[in-house]
């Protein structure tokens, strides 16, 4: 199947996801048992909140792909510690996945106007990650070349940022969380006050625990900038679109990637814009693979679409001897 | 009765009398909590054979000898607490250890009793006070029943979501003395290590009971599975016996699956990941899970792992149970599979002997706030 449709701006979202719906139905054996079990299959279903979404760790307990995968094709992996099993996206149209990152950034940002600095690893350190392979797409598709990979552990060049400013382009700096609080720390330096700071999550794994609005505090503070100019982005290796929220924290979607708020008693149900549940994703970009995907994270959506996340999802549990002074 | 061995005689005694007289206050009682529908038959039943078996002169007695060189305290009365008891009533007859703590400790009893068990301990209760000369300050079902109580000291079971509610509710209403102990247990459930040596066929009586009995609902009810051997056999041999079972054929198998577990059942089929369902249950070879009611996990591991998990989770996990109670588990003091619904009187919820505490009462601190 030729996947360009799910970008094709004449062709209205319900229309492109049932026809992502139908082909991974007929060709991604786990996820149609899944349907199947639920009772769910596409001629049954009247409404797109209809598609039951699989949890994301499908991904790493089977192989979630329509198209056998083959030695080379392209494949990222969750990171995760030595032993732990992580999750495989299996993308056999890198072509596919460079569409969708170059339209999703430019849906929300005027990117040519950008050099991008990435602080993270390199990608030959890390071919496995799709951060680092989106960061590397975005970096050689930089014409003026002053785009790069920042080294870790050291600051920003004021020789590059002196290239930069003379180039009158703005800086897009990338990194995660725990890798942008180690720079911030260690090497605090003024950017120009029209540069963004995009954060792409990960602040569970840092050496502390750390709330969204005091990173892009300490962020803000650090590189000289409003708070306003911290952005951040919302992906994952299972996904093949990405989501970004501006300073104030509500992220955007492109058109082909749609986010609800899931029930976390009843995963085949939404629940009201306002309250918290589990981060449900619709990434039609995701055609080779499953498109539609429960996560562990929690979220709350606004009426207009716009969601936040507020962290993993950590159920209360009442099992066992418990005295509630409700019910007790 | 001037020494614990003699309050543990006279208790032990007392509850036999009590379990014994079916047409008295425990026949009343009993009568009550099934035509009100609060437990199956099955269970109530249950819970007083374990009781008639467990709770004697005898075993009371050898539990206080455990502890008698502190337990002569009270024994004078400027020694005597007053303990506050919140009982759970997610289980029939589930506070009565601590019941008989503190009256083996000769403190004095306070008990708000749970609405969801008015009946049984009710019913002793009120036995004790007119066969015996236990101090039961007093008991009720209303929490405002002890409001400007002043109590010592409180125990209770809790999660760690519910403990700040009640701490809250215990300072408003002035139910506890400033510096009051707290003996708090949060565990909610309980693990087993199934070698691959084991007979999984014979074992699964036993691990049914443990997972199944009392709707699945205690902190000692089995959630967590850990083997080394075939995940799949071991799941079969448990469908098995559950299938053979009449407890679950009687009391469960007209309940379905909650939305969430008929979801994760049909994640499970998808990855044919080995599952069945009895009644409102899902037994699954898959990954552990504390969080999800309902859900019993069969996950294939080595016994390190399963004790790491035990010992990660150690604020979560009641008891672990296995086969062979020989081979050690670390620091953790492994319990034979069959004790999981009959303990022995002077088990150890949370690690902690209650009689024990209750002559060393030092804070044992509860989940954080």
């Amino acid at each position: 199947m030729n996947p360009d449709f799910i970008f094709d701006s004449d062709t209205d979202y319900e229309t492109k996801m049932r026809k992502v719906f139908s082909y991974q139905y007929e060709k991604l054996m786990p996820f149609r048992v899944f349907c199947n079990e639920l009772g769910i299959s596409p001629n049954k279903v009247e409404k797109g909140d209809a598609v039951p979404l699989l949890p994301v760790e499908a991904f790493r307990d089977a192989e979630i792909s329509s198209i056998s995968p083959e030695k080379d094709m392209l494949r990222f992996r969750s990171s995760g510690t030595t032993g732990m099993k992580r999750s495989a996206h299996y993308v056999p149209d890198p072509e596919l996945y460079r569409k969708s990152l170059h339209k999703g950034l430019h849906t929300f940002y005027p990117v040519h106007e950008f050099v991008i600095l990435a602080y993270t690893p390199g990608y030959n350190e890390n071919p496995e990650s799709s951060l680092i392979w989106m960061l590397n797409e975005l970096i050689s598709t930089d014409e003026t070349g002053l785009s790069r990979f920042l080294v870790p552990g050291e600051p920003i060049s004021p020789m590059a940022l002196d290239a930069i400013k003379a180039s009158n382009k703005r800086i897009l700096l990338f990194g995660a969380a725990f890798g942008l609080i180690d720079l911030a720390e260690k090497f605090p330096v003024s950017l120009p006050s029209d540069s963004i700071i995009m954060e792409t999550g990960g602040m569970k794994t840092h050496r502390r625990e750390m709330s969204r609005d005091e990173l892009h505090k300490t962020l803000a503070s650090a590189f000289t900038l409003d708070p306003s100019q911290v952005h951040s982005e919302y992906g994952m290796t299972e996904m093949l679109s990405q989501a970004y929220a501006d300073g104030t924290g509500w992220f955007r979607c492109p058109g082909w990637l749609k986010i609800s708020v899931r029930n976390p008693q009843n995963p085949l149900e939404e629940v009201p814009a306002g309250k918290e549940g589990l981060i449900g994703i619709i990434d039609l970009a995701n055609v080779h693979s499953c498109s539609f995907i429960l996560t562990g994270d929690k979220g709350v959506q606004k009426e207009d679409g716009r969601f936040q996340v507020m962290g993993r999802f950590v159920p209360e549990n009442l099992r066992g001897c418990n005295f509630l002074i409700d019910r007790d | 009765m001037n020494t614990a061995a003699d309050r543990a005689t006279a208790l032990g005694e007392a509850v036999q009398s009590w379990i014994d007289d079916e047409s008295g206050l425990l026949g009343k009682a009993l009568k009550a909590t099934l035509d009100e529908q609060l437990f199956f038959r099955d269970d109530v039943n249950f819970a007083l054979d374990h009781v008639r078996s467990s709770v004697s002169a005898e075993s009371l007695k050898d539990w206080a000898s455990k502890f008698s060189n502190q337990l002569h305290e009270t024994e004078s009365a400027s020694g005597k607490k007053m303990l506050l008891c919140l009982h759970a009533g997610n289980l029939p007859l589930v506070g009565l250890q601590d019941i008989l703590a503190v009256l083996i400790s000769g403190h004095h009893y306070a008990g708000k009793i749970s609405r969801k068990d008015p009946h049984l301990l009710s019913s002793l209760l009120r036995f004790l006070q007119e066969n015996t000369t236990f101090d039961i300050h007093r008991y009720s079902t209303k929490i405002e029943d002890f409001t400007n109580l002043e109590a010592d000291a409180v125990m209770f079971s809790g999660s760690e979501s519910s403990v700040a509610d009640v701490r809250r509710l215990l300072a408003d209403k002035n139910m506890l003395a400033a510096g009051a102990a707290e003996l708090i247990r949060t565990a909610h459930s309980s693990v087993a290590w199934i070698p691959q040596e084991a007979n999984f066929e014979a074992v699964a009586a036993e691990l049914v009971e443990a997972m199944f009995r009392y709707e699945g609902k205690g902190c000692r009810s089995l959630t967590t599975v850990f083997t080394d051997g075939d995940t799949r056999s071991l799941v079969e041999a448990i469908e098995a016996e559950a299938g053979a079972s009449s407890y679950i054929k009687e009391n469960l198998s007209v309940r379905k699956l909650s939305p969430l577990l008929h979801y994760k059942r049909s994640f499970y089929r998808a990855l044919d990941q080995q599952c069945f369902s009895a009644g409102d249950r899902l037994i699954a070879a898959t990954d552990p899970d504390l969080h999800t009611d309902g859900l019993v996990t069969i996950t294939r591991a080595d016994k390190d792992e399963c004790i790491h998990f035990a010992e990660k989770n150690r604020r979560r996990i009641q008891s672990l149970y296995t086969t062979d109670t020989n081979t050690g588990f670390g620091q953790i003091v492994a319990e034979p599979i069959g004790f999981a619904q009959r303990p022995p009187v002077n088990w150890k919820p949370d690690g902690v002997d209650p009689l024990h505490w209750l002559y060393q009462p030092e804070q044992k601190p509860g989940p954080e706030v």
